[in-house]
């Protein structure tokens, strides 16, 4: 008995590990395809934030342009009006 | 299988470490794919407010400068109004001035011609009759004090001048009796003065009793006889109006030879 006792062990654990083997392939492959799955959400979220960016940059530089060409319209304005005026008081 | 128990116990240790696999992915998730979102949305949503607050002021701005624009176009309209307000004044000065350089003209030209009429005035007036000649050199030396005075238009003092000369004028045509102190053979005597236009000059002493006339080509008084007298009296009643009128014969004289 003591002679069959290991091997009786040891055929248990074959029995249980075969299953479990199978079962670790199976979590390596959904392992991979989480990490693949990952890397692309990953690479879309650096793009956004990349898009992001650039939008805030754009729209930085639109307003800039705006807001000058704003001042410098008004800034012109007021310098025909100064000019009107002293012509009127002249 | 010496150590079963050491197969177990790796496989107890690798039961242990699957959560801390988990964690460490869940990291990895956390700083890959979530911050770089969260920071997209929040790049965005300060974008979103920047051109909000941008936006803002742009109608802001765009309200001040239209301001300024409906201001300009009142300015321009009231510089405009005030240009041609401008050149209607100076057309208005330029055609004053015009005038001005005429009258100074004319000025130039009338003031010798008044005092040329002063100078005759003056000269017929010495010449004529020895009447009213207190009231006539008076007259003379107002219109001299006249033609002196630069503040007096040149068109009053042709006015006063031609007013002058009307009446010399009117002395031609007109019978007067006055009193005025003459002076007969030496002696001053108050009578009444005749004037008979210019034709004649004579007087009568006050008690009508006696007349002359004056002699222009000797430039004196003298007497007339009784028989002119009758006629003198009738004529100065003519001439103080206390008589109609009528046809008298009275002594003329000469015309005197220059």
């Amino acid at each position: 008995m003591k002679r069959i006792a290991p091997i009786i062990l040891a055929l248990g654990l074959a029995v249980w590990m075969t299953p479990a083997s199978l079962a670790a392939q199976d979590m390596r492959q959904i392992q991979i395809e989480a990490r693949q799955a990952r890397e692309a959400l990953a690479q879309k979220a650096a793009a956004e934030k990349k898009a992001a960016e650039a939008a805030a940059a754009e729209s930085r530089a639109r307003i800039l342009a705006d807001r000058q060409r704003l001042e410098n319209a008004v800034k012109k304005q007021k310098a025909r009006m100064r000019r009107l005026e002293e012509a009127i008081a002249a | 299988m010496k150590h079963p128990w050491k197969v177990f116990a790796g496989l107890t240790l690798a039961a242990l470490m699957l959560p801390a696999a988990a964690l460490a992915e869940k990291d990895d998730v956390q700083r890959q794919v979530e911050q770089p979102v969260q920071q997209a949305i929040q790049i965005r949503r300060d974008t979103q407010q920047a051109e909000a607050a941008w936006r803002a002021d742009r109608e802001r701005m765009t309200a001040a400068y239209e301001q300024l624009q409906q201001e300009q176009a009142r300015l321009e309209a009231q510089e405009k109004a005030l240009a041609e307000s401008v050149a209607a004044a100076r057309d208005r000065v330029a055609a004053k001035q015009a005038q001005l350089d005429a009258i100074a003209q004319i000025t130039d030209r009338v003031t010798p011609f008044l005092h040329l009429l002063r100078a005759r005035l003056a000269q017929r007036i010495e010449q004529d009759l020895p009447f009213l000649t207190a009231e006539r050199q008076q007259r003379l030396a107002r219109l001299d004090a006249l033609l002196d005075d630069p503040a007096v238009a040149v068109s009053e003092k042709l006015r006063k001048v031609f007013e002058a000369l009307l009446v010399e004028a009117e002395y031609g045509n007109t019978i007067e009796v006055y009193q005025e102190t003459v002076t007969v053979d030496g002696q001053p005597l108050l009578a009444d003065i005749f004037r008979l236009g210019r034709l004649g000059l004579y007087y009568q002493r006050l008690d009508r009793q006696a007349g002359g006339f004056y002699n222009v080509a000797r430039d004196t008084w003298e007497p007339l006889d009784k028989a002119a007298n009758r006629a003198l009296t009738t004529a100065i009643a003519i001439g103080t109006k206390r008589q109609p009128v009528e046809i008298l014969d009275m002594p003329l004289g000469r015309l005197a030879q220059p």
